[in-house]
């Protein structure tokens, strides 16, 4: 099949963990995919493999039919920006901007220079700073350009919004619409600021210990997706034999998040309350549970 | 569309560049500070030194470039989808022409001082592979263990070759021992070349593998 991405199986152990456990995904071209999770679900772990910065204990990534790993004709197509760490003493914290992005420019074929030095002048970067003198937000700002300016195809970005002040997400999630319109192409943004996120995300894949929960249109997953609360026995008998996530007893009232079949909804009634759930809050009633 | 390992070749000899460059405005600095303070010549003053200026330049060429390789740059390249053997490739391609242009710099002083000296160019050879052996191990310890593994392992290192060089200068010069030295019709120099020469092709093998296998730290 073409433009496809597909990881089959993919497992990921460590020493002590199992960090991913056979997750099977599809993702096609032309998209913006969100993915969401918890600290330490597995997202960067996964981004990697899919960008074949690891490699999976078990399992397989392909594009278009052909595996990713050590394959340069497919590793051309792809750009994986990393969050950059304030506190690691390797990689390139010791490079100023301007040599990080001439590292850039070398490696992506399409590298776009003029996008690169708009993008700097449009967050006032100042490129002859080492990386490791940067602000958390300024260092997002670098790995936004190298993702927007890397034209690849297929382009990941880890945490790219971590450390931004809201106007600069604003202007981010902007100049990223503005891309996406103007080339088509896949972005597969992680990140934990998902309700402003959630407008932008075509796909939201929401993976939770190691395991995909689930991957579904976004506006599709919001219009199954329901809280319900009112009477204990009122809400128990409405969502009797459904998909219930995020139960909140108070009493002898009772509250909980609803996945229900499409097609399907909950009329309100005087003793039962129905209402839409954003992202965040559906995201923390699947997440939430075991951390109760 | 331009070949990976053309990419990396044009990169990682930019920053060897940068590298040596950075070494020799060093080297240059103190040079003019030294001769300035003592009223030298300067002319005289590196020719009488000229064994030290190559240890230097060797130094930075070969060391402080594949640390800061090791160190910097390594996961930044295969964090921007290189090919893991291109990388191998253009890093080993580029080591290559320095070990080949400082070899060639150590015939030119030998040429200079009077004429080749084969032992000179067997103990250049076998410094350099051993050199480029150790830093190759180095890499390995940093990506694995990062700088605490690196600082012991320098440590330990150190005080190895320290104490053996030490034993060693107690009783001769090492250098002129081993070079003239035949046991049981064996002569010591090959043994000596043969030794760096399997260390480092041994270090390049360990090294290809972890940087095939290991994952990509930021």
């Amino acid at each position: 099949m073409n433009n496809i991405l597909e990881c089959k199986g993919i497992t990921k152990e460590y020493k002590e963990k199992k960090a991913l456990k056979g997750i099977d995904l599809t993702l096609e071209k032309g998209k913006i995919y969100g993915m969401i999770g918890r600290n330490g679900a597995g997202k960067t772990t996964l981004l990697s493999i899919m960008t074949s910065q690891s490699r999976p204990t078990k399992g397989s990534v392909s594009l278009d039919g052909e595996t990713v790993w050590e394959n340069q004709k497919i590793l051309d197509k792809m750009c994986f920006s990393r969050e950059l760490n304030q506190v690691s003493v390797m990689g390139p914290n010791n490079m100023k901007v301007k040599e990080y992005l001439r590292t850039a420019s070398i490696y992506f074929p399409n590298w776009d220079k003029e996008m690169a030095d708009r993008l700097v002048k449009d967050f006032e970067l100042n490129v002859k700073q080492k990386i490791s003198k940067l602000s958390k937000g300024m260092m997002s700002m670098v790995t936004i350009i190298v993702a927007l300016a890397s034209k690849a195809e297929y382009t990941f970005l880890d945490e790219p919004v971590a450390g931004l002040d809201v106007v600069a997400r604003e202007q981010f999630y902007k100049i990223l619409l503005e891309e996406y319109n103007e080339t088509g192409r896949t972005f597969i943004i992680s990140t934990h600021i998902i309700e402003e996120a959630a407008d932008i995300f075509e796909e939201v894949i929401i993976i939770n210990r190691g395991e995909l929960l689930l991957k579904e249109n976004t506006q599709h997953l919001l219009e199954r997706a329901c809280h319900v609360s009112g009477k204990a026995d009122v809400v128990d008998k409405a969502v009797k034999g459904m998909e219930v996530h995020g139960v909140e007893n108070m009493g002898r009232s009772k509250g909980a998040t609803v996945l229900m079949e499409p097609g399907n909804w909950i009329e309100s009634t005087p003793d039962l309350s129905v209402q839409s759930v954003s992202l965040q809050n559906l995201f923390v009633a699947l997440c939430g549970e075991e951390g109760r | 569309m331009e070949n990976s390992i053309v990419r990396n070749i044009k990169n990682i000899s930019r920053i060897a560049l940068y590298t040596i460059s950075i070494g020799i405005a060093a080297i240059i600095a103190i040079t003019l500070f030294q001769v300035l303070l003592d009223g030298d010549d300067m002319y005289e003053y590196i020719k009488d030194n000229l064994q030290f200026y190559y240890f230097y330049i060797c130094t930075f060429a070969v060391f402080v470039f594949n640390l800061r390789l090791a160190t910097t740059d390594a996961s930044i390249i295969l964090t921007f989808c290189s090919r893991r053997k291109d990388y191998l490739a253009g890093k080993y391609a580029v080591n290559a022409v320095i070990i080949v242009i400082l070899l060639a710099i150590n015939l030119c002083i030998d040429i200079y001082n009077g004429g080749v000296k084969y032992n000179s160019m067997i103990l250049a050879v076998s410094a350099l592979a051993a050199l480029f052996g150790f830093i190759n191990i180095l890499s390995i310890i940093i990506t694995k263990y990062g700088f605490i593994g690196y600082i012991i392992f320098i440590f330990v290192v150190s005080f190895s070759v320290g104490v053996i060089a030490f034993l060693l200068t107690l009783t001769m010069g090492i250098t002129g021992f081993l070079l003239t030295l035949t046991i049981g019709g064996i002569d010591m120099r090959g043994v000596m070349l043969a030794a760096a020469l399997t260390f480092m092709v041994i270090s390049i093998i360990m090294e290809s593998r972890m940087v095939m296998k290991s994952d990509v730290k930021r």
